[in-house]
């Protein structure tokens, strides 16, 4: 009896993201004729409970930024200061986990509930695509802003 | 083939077949202890030519997996069956002899649980989160296409093997985490697989004719 075993050994590289970033895009007019605009001296961070605040943006010009959301709470809240102006956003969001890949590991999936936000400079807020998950596409928007 | 060339024909001087059913088990699941210590599996199998060259076949076991997962626990296990039957394309030339050479096709189900722990959903701003726990009961459908060879050894005594080709019918059954393993079928991370078993069986000669 003839038994022949052949197993072969691969190396697993993770190469794919595994966190998941909310992408708000910024707008002039409305929902219904909205156009993009790039906002000048844009500074933002997350309020995090317990720790100090880090910035994800300063003084930036941007038209378009990616928030990290909060895997451990339904709730992420952020600050946006534009020209020495602050607006508070705060974004309501389901979590669930899921497997990326067995080399990759575990991703949130974030579905977006609600948005509020005051209106020092943000005119208006509008979920747009309301699932966020690790793999970011080209030109995929989530949430717009309207000023 | 080779085992069809190194048998010698069966009770040359008996030209009489006997019939029953076959028991039988799969000593490839043995192999896990060379191939993949993290499984576990047993499996058994029941045929019998019913009609000429026809063989129904059920085939059950049970199939385990545990550590499969890199950065966090994993473990899946469960019990698995398939049903089918096999058509014997060798053309008898004597009518003792009970080699075969078949082309058959199954239909699985595998009832399993598989569960993960220690899972940690990084977040570079907020900090790592981590999650409890995760399971799931699940039931995966899949088709086989299978051939191989048999030769009876001695009287009664049978050994063979076969490959199949095997199409997942749902991959879609837990959609948050991929099984790493589908008892029976095997990663359910792949909509297609193939497998391999190594028969050992014994004919139960119930009748003479």
């Amino acid at each position: 009896m003839l038994v022949l075993l052949i197993s072969c050994v691969t190396q697993d590289i993770c190469d794919e993201d595994n966190q998941s970033e909310l992408v708000v895009k910024f707008k002039t007019g409305s929902l219904t004729n909205a156009a993009d605009t790039i906002i000048a001296d844009v500074t933002v961070y997350g309020i995090r409970e317990g720790k100090t605040d880090s910035l994800l943006y300063d003084a930036a010009s941007v038209s378009r930024i990616l928030l990290p959301l909060d895997p451990g709470h339904g709730a992420s809240h952020f600050v946006c200061r534009i020209n020495d102006q602050s607006d508070t956003i705060g974004i309501g969001h389901d979590n669930e986990a899921y497997l990326i890949s067995y080399t990759c590991g575990f991703a949130m999936m974030f579905h977006i509930r609600e948005i509020h936000h005051t209106t020092h400079v943000i005119s208006h807020a509008e979920v747009i695509e309301s699932q966020v998950d690790a793999e970011l596409l080209k030109d995929e928007e989530h949430i717009w802003i309207f000023f | 083939m080779l085992l069809l060339l190194l048998a010698q024909p069966a009770r040359g001087q008996d030209t009489l077949r006997t019939y029953g059913p076959r028991i039988g088990i799969d000593l490839a699941r043995f192999g896990y202890l060379f191939t993949d210590p993290r499984q576990v599996g047993a499996e058994f199998s029941l045929d019998a030519e019913i009609y000429p060259d026809i063989y129904p076949v059920v085939e059950a076991g049970y199939n385990s997996i545990s550590g499969g997962g890199g950065s966090f626990d994993y473990a899946s296990s469960g019990m698995y069956a398939r049903l089918g039957a096999d058509y014997n394309l060798l053309p008898a030339k004597e009518k003792s002899i009970h080699h075969s050479i078949t082309a058959g096709i199954r239909y699985g189900v595998s009832f399993f649980s598989h569960r993960a722990g220690r899972i940690v959903i990084q977040s570079d701003y907020w900090g790592d989160y981590m999650l409890d726990s995760y399971s799931r009961k699940l039931t995966g459908h899949w088709l086989e296409l299978a051939g191989g060879v048999k030769t009876e050894l001695a009287a009664n005594l049978f050994l063979g093997w076969s490959v199949r080709y095997k199409i997942l019918i749902n991959p879609e059954m837990d959609p948050q985490v991929t099984p790493r393993l589908v008892p029976g079928y095997g990663p359910g991370t792949g909509q297609r697989g193939f497998g391999f078993s190594y028969h050992l069986m014994y004919k139960i000669p119930l009748l003479k004719k």
